[in-house]
């Protein structure tokens, strides 16, 4: 199989998970034997991320990573998502709300460009740090 | 009594006049007698010059010769005793001048090797002394380090501790939409 540039990759698939919804899983397992056979398991983080990319380019599509210790209300869900929406220029975001009571309190927000830490347990540390 | 005694004074007296009158002869000497001897005397003399005056003469005069040899043999070796007497006692002399140098100078080395021990023995403690130190100041600055490190680290448990009883899912909403609003702030 002759090989492809990341970013082109990248760009099919995006364009695939939009167009055809039902076969993410057909295509991340796809996606998966390429990186394998190819010997570019290590490079398989970038791939996501341009993947990434290309559907925020394309689609305004953004996934986003929310840790918080309790949980999100509602009010808080719609600051997050507006604030991505002004980082990103997404138009569509999608978040994978998680709860990690570690944290303490605050909340961890990441996306494959950016990422948030305004948590309690970070702030604590920080505090540790400087002293 | 009288008259013998006058008897024998007479005849003394005509004794005397008889001597008197003889000379030599009233001597009591007779030459025949007398050259006799003399001859004996002079054949005596003769062999005895012949056969023991030499011998005796020799062997007096080896004793002699023995006697004189054994003073001077003595006398050299009265000589040679004061000399060796003198070399001994100068030998002697120097023996213990040399002596005195040595132990002299070996107090001297003595001296100064127990002074060269010493200030080394000083330098060593005193390099003890500061190697300690130094090695004192480092465990000291290690030691602060840890305890800073622990210390930090019960703060955080304990603020933790305390946040965490003191915050509730109210407090936790405010706190996050003020993050959030901070990094829209931030971002614009």
């Amino acid at each position: 199989m002759a090989k492809l540039s990341r970013q082109r990759v990248a760009r099919e698939l995006a364009r695939l998970i939009v167009a055809h919804p039902e076969r993410q899983h057909e295509l991340l397992r796809q996606t998966a034997a390429y990186l394998i056979q190819n010997k570019q398991t290590s490079s398989a983080h970038l791939l996501i991320s341009d993947i990434a990319n290309e559907l925020l380019k394309n689609q305004g599509l953004l996934s986003a990573e929310v840790c918080s210790a309790f949980g999100l209300n509602q009010a808080s869900r719609s600051n997050i998502v507006d604030m991505l929406k002004k980082a990103t220029g997404a138009t569509n975001i999608e978040l994978n709300e998680a709860v990690e009571p570690e944290l303490i309190g605050g909340v961890i927000v990441r996306t494959p460009k950016l990422e948030l830490d305004a948590s309690v347990k970070r702030q604590l540390v920080q505090l540790a740090g400087g002293i | 009594m009288l008259q013998l005694l006058t008897t024998i004074a007479e005849s003394e007296v005509a004794a005397e006049s008889a001597e008197a009158a003889g000379g030599i002869s009233a001597l009591g000497l007779n030459w025949k007698s007398f050259l006799f001897q003399l001859i004996t005397f002079v054949i005596v003399l003769l062999i005895l010059k012949k056969f023991v005056f030499g011998k005796l003469i020799a062997v007096l005069d080896a004793r002699q010769k023995a006697v004189e040899d054994s003073l001077k043999n003595a006398a050299e070796t009265e000589e040679k005793l004061k000399g060796a007497e003198k070399t001994i006692a100068k030998m002697l002399s120097d023996a213990r001048k040399e002596a005195d140098e040595v132990i002299s100078s070996s107090q001297k080395e003595a001296a100064q090797a127990v002074e060269a021990a010493e200030q080394k023995a000083a330098k060593r403690a005193e390099h003890i002394v500061k190697e300690a130190k130094e090695q004192m100041n480092v465990e000291l600055t290690k030691a602060r380090a840890e305890l800073k490190s622990e210390t930090i680290k019960l703060v955080a448990v304990a603020a933790e501790r305390i946040i965490g009883e003191k915050l509730d899912a109210a407090k936790d909403a405010r706190l996050i939409d003020a993050a959030i609003t901070n990094a829209t702030k931030e971002r614009a």
